[in-house]
């Protein structure tokens, strides 16, 4: 054992004016008595007293000598010796599962922070520490620190996360230095072992917080329109469960703003991963939809999911072609499978042209020819051998092997200025490119869609469906229901909102970070996008067995505090002694 | 003359009062009146005897011979003095209440000298010392009062018995022995007061507490100091020892309220606190301390 302040110790000499005090404090008071021969008889009748009095006024000194010494040894903080100096980081697991609670509504999350506390005390600041919490990110909650108080308090602030533990977080435990040395930090995981710890790293200790608990939660679901059928939805969830038994659950459908119930349903949900249930809903109006599972459980955030019915907006495209026969079969096909793209014209409209853009809205435009403004000059045809694809993975040909796309009627075109070639001839002749303006964006395939049969390859549909999508802006397809944590690409979006009301940095990917419903703006229109935990791992709260125990770690409170405890126990003895040598 | 003086004017002036009661509440002569049982030559006729060879023939009883034919000699009851003892216990245990003491002495031995009884005053403690040799009349009321006065507490235990037999040794006439102490005798009341009354006196207790004795409020770890033989003994006093002793000192005047009962010894019982005038009244109006 080691002295952190051993000048303290010098206090040790306080024992001589207290053992002095003492032999004064004993000495008792003189009574003269006229009946002394009394007192004898009554005195022989306690001999056995005499002893226990003898014995009491030694055990007084002794209690005096053990409180002053209790004291002044937890003044110089002693320290059991540890052989490891290394910087200690502690990370608490904060995914869902933690706010798991057993019969005593005691969480998870509440034993794992009571097990940090009680770590931070043995040390007692005898080296440097610094908290985090993990779940789909890893996120410090202090820096490295020797102030027990600080790690205390940033523990104390710590809250459960409505997300996974991911294994890019768990991951990252390794990835990071607490003060420039990797080899100079110990981490230990608090966790209760549910999640994503496949990826553990080599070196991570974990401390596993044991909890009961029993639980059934939504991992999956969905919520779309039937194609073909206006105003029907299907609603597809799936329960898994860690129960023994099958449960009965009530489940809920209700429209967030409105409040209205479509669906009710009692549901049979077996143990184990569930197998999903499909609804088919009529009359159902877009927006958010809350889903909720009426049953009380060890964790509430998987019972409630919220879910976007977003309003079926198609694309609507005219044709303006001589010959629009199979443009218009084409759109006409799309229409009836999934209704994205509708024949039509007016406002907010495309256009399916060939040979010349439109002058208003977006357009694809085949076999351009005569003046535009999207093309300064139309020259001779030519021959297309080998097509170079200069934007890989744009939207426009993402789904299509231009290798299979003879470009029969080519033509030699000078580009406007802005142009982005899309694919190109080996000769630099433009095959494919977008010109964007102020008002107009147009997409110029460079060959003759009649020619070479070019309606009947199957690229065709496949052009003109990825052209009209990314021209609508509508490349982001958007899910009900995503899980939180997920990054969306809405890179595109002019506002992105999160359900507690936050705008959110656009141009960027935008991560879920809350249970609820988000909303973005794209091209003009307003979508929701729903979140929720939708884990497995988090809602069967089945914990791994072989994770790596933390090893020789005091916790507990420090020496020092036990010190002051013997003393306080002392004191209060010796005052009893004292009470009955002045009080009998 | 300070409060504490036997010889105060103010004070025998009490004594004088305390007389004048006595004297009508006994009723009275001037002369000692107490008869002794003897037989001899008195006027009083006591009882008849058989004629023996060597009795004074002018005793002889003419009429019970006349009629019976048998000679018997009259007895006639001898008067002489009786002597008032008065024994006052000085050990140092009644150092606390030693003057209520003197008080009590110096009445009861007022009324004796000015009854013209014969009184002698005794100091008794562990062994026995002499205050007034016998002595009768009021002349003797200043020495004695002195005399009561100015004796002091001494030896280092009480020893009742030994006092007992050496009071014994020096006088064989039987008297009234009245003896005021405490009782509080580590060898014992008993014998002392058998040892008296076997030996024909007529012995009255008067008992005297300072009321500090009857009852203890002491708490906590206390060292325990015997007056007398300055014994000590450490001792933690709790509720227990508080009441035990209580105890030990009820049941011992209890034991003396018997043994006086059984012994036909008249008991008087009073503390310090009580004027000894009242004491003495209470006593003459009862006609005497009762048994």
């Amino acid at each position: 054992m080691n002295f952190l302040s051993p000048a303290w110790l010098w206090s040790l000499l306080s024992l001589v004016p207290i053992i002095a005090v003492y032999f004064l404090k004993v000495r008792p008071r003189r009574k003269p008595t006229n009946a002394y021969f009394l007192w004898e008889k009554i005195l022989a009748e306690k001999q056995s007293a005499a002893l226990f009095r003898k014995l009491r006024d030694l055990l007084s000194l002794i209690l005096l000598i053990l409180v002053a010494a209790a004291i002044a040894f937890a003044l110089a903080r002693p320290q059991i010796a540890v052989d490891d100096e290394r910087d200690l980081l502690i990370v608490i697991d904060v995914s869902a599962s933690m706010e798991a609670a057993d019969k005593s509504s005691v969480s998870r999350l509440d034993l794992a922070r009571d097990k940090a506390k009680s770590l931070v005390r043995a040390m007692n600041g005898s080296k440097r520490m610094a908290v985090a919490t993990i779940s789909d990110s890893l996120d410090f909650s202090t820096h490295l620190s020797d102030s027990p108080k600080d790690l205390l308090e940033a523990i104390d602030e710590m809250a459960v996360r409505a997300a996974p533990l991911r294994d890019e977080a768990v991951k990252s435990l390794s990835a990071f230095s607490l003060s420039g040395d990797e080899a100079s930090h110990r981490v230990i995981l608090i966790t209760d072992g549910c999640g994503d710890l496949s990826e553990l790293p080599e070196g991570v200790e974990v401390i596993q917080i044991e909890s009961a608990g029993k639980n059934l939660g939504v991992t999956a679901a969905d919520l779309q329109w039937i194609p073909g059928r206006p105003e029907s939805a299907s609603l597809f969830v799936k329960i898994s469960s860690s129960y023994s038994e099958v449960k009965s659950v009530e489940m809920e459908l209700r429209h967030q703003d409105t409040g209205v119930l479509s669906k009710l349903a009692e549901l049979q949900v077996k143990p184990g991963m569930g197998e999903g249930v499909t609804f088919e809903i009529d009359s159902m109006d877009p927006g958010p939809w809350v889903l909720e599972l009426k049953h009380e459980d060890s964790l509430s955030s998987d019972n409630l999911v919220n879910l976007a019915l977003n309003p079926q907006r198609p694309i609507r495209v005219q044709v303006d072609a001589d010959d629009p026969y199979f443009f218009q079969r084409c759109i006409e096909s799309f229409a009836l499978s999934g209704g994205l793209l509708v024949p039509g014209g007016g406002a907010g409209s495309l256009t399916v042209a060939v040979g010349k853009a439109p002058k208003v809205g977006s357009a694809l435009v085949f076999s351009p020819s005569g003046k535009s403004s999207f093309w300064k000059s139309v020259g001779d045809p030519v021959a297309v051998g080998v097509v170079e694809v200069v934007k890989k993975g744009h939207p426009v040909i993402e789904h299509t092997d231009l290798s299979g796309v003879a470009f029969e009627g080519a033509k030699q075109i000078e580009l406007p200025e802005g142009a982005v070639v899309i694919a190109e001839s080996d000769d630099r002749v433009p095959l494919i490119y977008k010109v964007q303006t102020a008002e107009q964006t147009v997409v110029v395939i460079n060959l003759d869609p009649s020619a070479a049969n070019f309606f009947l390859s199957p690229w065709f549909p496949v052009l003109v469906y990825d052209a009209a999508i990314h021209l609508a802006g509508r490349e982001v397809k958007l899910a009900s229901i995503y899980p939180v944590g997920a990054e969306l690409d809405l890179l595109e979006a002019s506002s992105v909102t999160s359900p507690s009301g936050e705008a959110l940095r656009t141009g960027e990917k935008v991560r879920l970070t809350e249970l609820g419903v988000y909303q973005a703006s794209l091209a003009g229109q307003n979508w929701w996008v729903g979140s929720g935990l939708l884990s497995e791992t988090e809602s069967l709260l089945e914990p791994r067995e072989d994770l790596r125990e933390a090893l020789d770690l005091a916790s507990g409170h420090p020496v020092p505090v036990w010190l002051l405890i013997l003393a306080l126990c002392a004191v209060l003895v010796e005052t009893l002694l004292y009470h009955r040598r002045k009080a009998g | 003359m300070s409060e504490q003086s036997l010889t105060d004017p103010a004070f025998i002036k009490r004594l004088e009062s305390l007389y004048l009661l006595a004297r009508r509440v006994l009723g009275g002569t001037l002369q000692a009146d107490r008869k002794s049982t003897k037989k001899g030559a008195g006027i009083t006729f006591a009882d008849y005897a058989e004629y023996n060879f060597g009795d004074d023939y002018r005793a002889i009883d003419w009429r019970v011979y006349a009629r019976f034919d048998q000679l018997v000699i009259k007895l006639f009851e001898l008067e002489e003095d009786a002597t008032v003892y008065l024994l006052l216990d000085s050990s140092r245990s009644m150092e606390s209440k030693f003057f209520s003491a003197k008080q009590l002495l110096a009445a009861l031995g007022y009324i004796g000298l000015n009854c013209l009884d014969r009184v002698a005053v005794y100091s008794l403690a562990d062994s026995l010392q002499p205050l007034l040799d016998p002595s009768r009349g009021r002349a003797k009321v200043l020495p004695f009062l002195r005399s009561l006065e100015e004796a002091p507490t001494f030896g280092s235990d009480t020893n009742f018995t030994t006092c007992a037999r050496t009071f014994q040794a020096r006088h064989r006439k039987k008297g009234m022995v009245m003896v005021v102490s405490d009782f509080l005798y580590p060898n014992g009341f008993e014998e002392g007061l058998k040892f008296l009354q076997w030996h024909g006196h007529d012995v009255f207790c008067l008992q005297i507490h300072d009321e500090k004795d009857l009852s203890c409020d002491w708490k906590g770890d206390v060292e325990i100091q015997c007056v007398e033989t300055d014994k000590r003994e450490k001792v933690t006093v709790t509720r227990r020892e508080v009441d035990s002793y209580e105890k030990a000192m009820a049941d011992w005047n209890e034991s003396l309220k018997k043994e006086c009962s059984r012994r036909g010894i008249g008991l008087g019982v009073t503390t310090d606190k009580v004027p000894f005038d009242e004491v003495i009244q209470g006593i003459l109006r009862r006609g005497g301390l009762v048994t």
